[in-house]
């Protein structure tokens, strides 16, 4: 599938048509179209490019005018802290970035909106690219880590997930950020099939057909009395992914709406957004949540020695700096899990030190690694707090310091290098931290 | 069933970490982030006590003596 042609073919179609909704900017698919070929024009093929921003219309730009120029695009938001934008730059050998405003840092070509908008129309035809998009996550080493999701693997995603989102839904909805993949599916699905994206921060918009959201933020929904079906009468779909899916949040948003549909997706990063998906029933809530089923999936999903494998061009992506899970011609997810009866199980990470908070994928080594920098600290131990079902409360640093700790000081130290969902909420003085062999199968 | 404030003071805890008293100021310390918050008013809503996210700005949850009010209120 090509997905830029299908985009820019909808922009001919029907150029009037909202194509991009945030707040009280929007853009139609026609403007969409000729900016964003403009943009590609002054670009032009090359290393990878940062779009930059939050949200804006002139992010969609940037990222179709990449997928057109043949560059690669690095989703950014604002909430990343500029060191760590230098060190996604640095490891992608990024030279230019789209801007909605600026990022605070120097020795990139930065574009801005302003120009976006009065660059002359572009009538080049571009040839089809492989490059698709390369997004960050936390890595044990100290910086972010890079996984590099090429054309194919984008389109083939797009194909599944097209087939998992209903096809008569005029306006998507969704809340995940630019820089997290779930946002994959909110831009490409509604753009491809010619209908609408609408995003938004704190609370979902009115006139949304289909939710695409982490199940956290889901039950966030669920706790207003204002998420239901007189407010909003057009939600018929509603898709999780990123985390968990509680089954007390699938059963609470089944009850509240009669006849929705609700699909509960999986899939790492590494591999394009998610790869398999399952409609979920009333009937399934009292017991843990399948999150796929085995015979329709974007990808191959097999188990070896109980992790999740997925294969195919899923798992076509790699990163930039090592080969980690990718291997024997797939992708080892470090997920634990099972197929039972033609449905996939997840089981939970298999001993490593990432954690899942709030949808967001840590290592806590990497917070390690950036704490044992500040001020006065030896050494640094962090860890979750987990509730009895073992889900992940907050996280805490015990740091060894021979004088009294600042704990402000240290979290502004923290919020300069670290997205703040990475800050423990905790960080307190231990008399002496173990290393002991086993210390990981504590976290 | 009355629902204690020494009760309430413990499922912020469960969130929040034990060294807070009924003034933490959890929203200048960065305690308090969105994922917490959803913590706490799922397992409030657990006990009958339903505080409405949308109705409330962020400054009825800075303390836990300030969300422990929020919960009175809505549980009357």
């Amino acid at each position: 599938m090509d997905i830029t042609g299908k985009i820019l073919l909808n922009a001919e179609k029907f150029p009037d048509r909202t194509a991009y909704i945030y707040g009280g900017e929007k853009i139609s698919y026609g403007e969409l179209s000729c900016r964003a070929k403009a943009l590609a024009g002054r670009i032009g093929n090359g290393p990878p490019a940062i779009i930059y921003g939050h949200r804006s219309p002139v992010m969609i730009i940037g990222i179709l005018s990449c997928l057109i120029c043949g560059r690669e695009y690095i989703p950014c938001d604002i909430s990343i802290p500029a060191e760590r934008l230098r060190s996604m730059i640095t490891q992608s050998g990024a030279d230019t970035a789209i801007c909605e405003c600026d990022p605070g840092i120097s020795g990139i070509n930065k574009i801005f909106s302003g120009e976006i908008y009065s660059l002359p129309e572009c009538k080049n035809n571009f040839p089809a690219g492989d490059k698709g998009y390369i997004i960050f996550t936390s890595g044990s080493t100290g910086s972010p880590k890079g996984i590099r999701i090429p054309r194919e693997s984008l389109e083939n995603f797009i194909g599944y997930g097209m087939k998992i989102y209903p096809d008569d839904a005029e306006i998507f909805g969704g809340h995940a950020l630019f820089s997290f993949d779930l946002s994959v599916a909110d831009i490409f699905i509604p753009l491809v099939s010619g209908k609408t994206f609408h995003a938004f921060d704190d609370i979902p918009e009115k006139d949304i057909n289909v939710l695409t959201c982490t199940p956290t933020y889901l039950r966030m929904c669920l706790l207003s009395g204002k998420f239901s079906p007189e407010n909003y009468p057009g939600l018929k779909t509603v898709l999780c992914c990123g985390e968990t899916l509680p089954p007390r949040t699938a059963k609470l948003l089944l009850e509240r709406f009669e006849n929705i549909r609700l699909i509960n997706a999986y899939g790492p990063s590494e591999c394009c957004c998610f790869v398999c998906a399952k409609d979920i029933s009333l009937s399934e809530c009292d017991d843990r949540l399948p999150i796929g089923t085995k015979n329709f999936t974007a990808g191959n999903v097999d188990i070896r020695d109980g992790e999740i494998f997925i294969s195919g061009k899923s798992a076509a992506g790699s990163y930039i700096n090592d080969t980690g899970g990718f291997r024997d011609g797939g992708f080892f997810t470090g997920d634990l899990g099972k197929i039972k009866n033609g449905l996939i199980f997840f089981d939970g990470r298999k001993g490593s030190g990432m954690i899942k908070y709030s949808g967001y994928r840590i290592e806590t080594e990497e917070i390690e690694s950036v704490l044992s920098e500040a001020d006065g600290i030896k050494d640094c131990f962090v860890s979750a707090v987990r509730d009895s079902g073992g889900e992940v409360l907050f996280l805490k640093a015990q740091v060894n310091s021979e004088k009294e700790i600042n704990v402000p000081e240290i979290k502004k130290f923290l919020s300069a290098r670290l997205p703040r969902y990475m800050i423990p909420k905790i960080i307190e003085k231990a008399g002496c931290i173990s290393h002991s062999a086993n210390y990981k199968k504590e976290k | 069933m009355y629902i204690t404030d020494e009760k309430i003071m413990e499922i912020i805890r469960k969130f929040c970490g034990e060294n807070i008293t009924a003034e933490t100021d959890l929203i200048a310390e960065e305690i308090l982030d969105s994922y917490a918050l959803i913590g706490i008013l799922s397992c409030l809503e657990e006990l009958g006590i339903s505080i409405d996210p949308a109705e409330e700005s962020i400054s009825a949850f800075s303390t836990p003596e300030k969300i422990i009010s929020a919960a009175r209120k809505y549980s009357r």
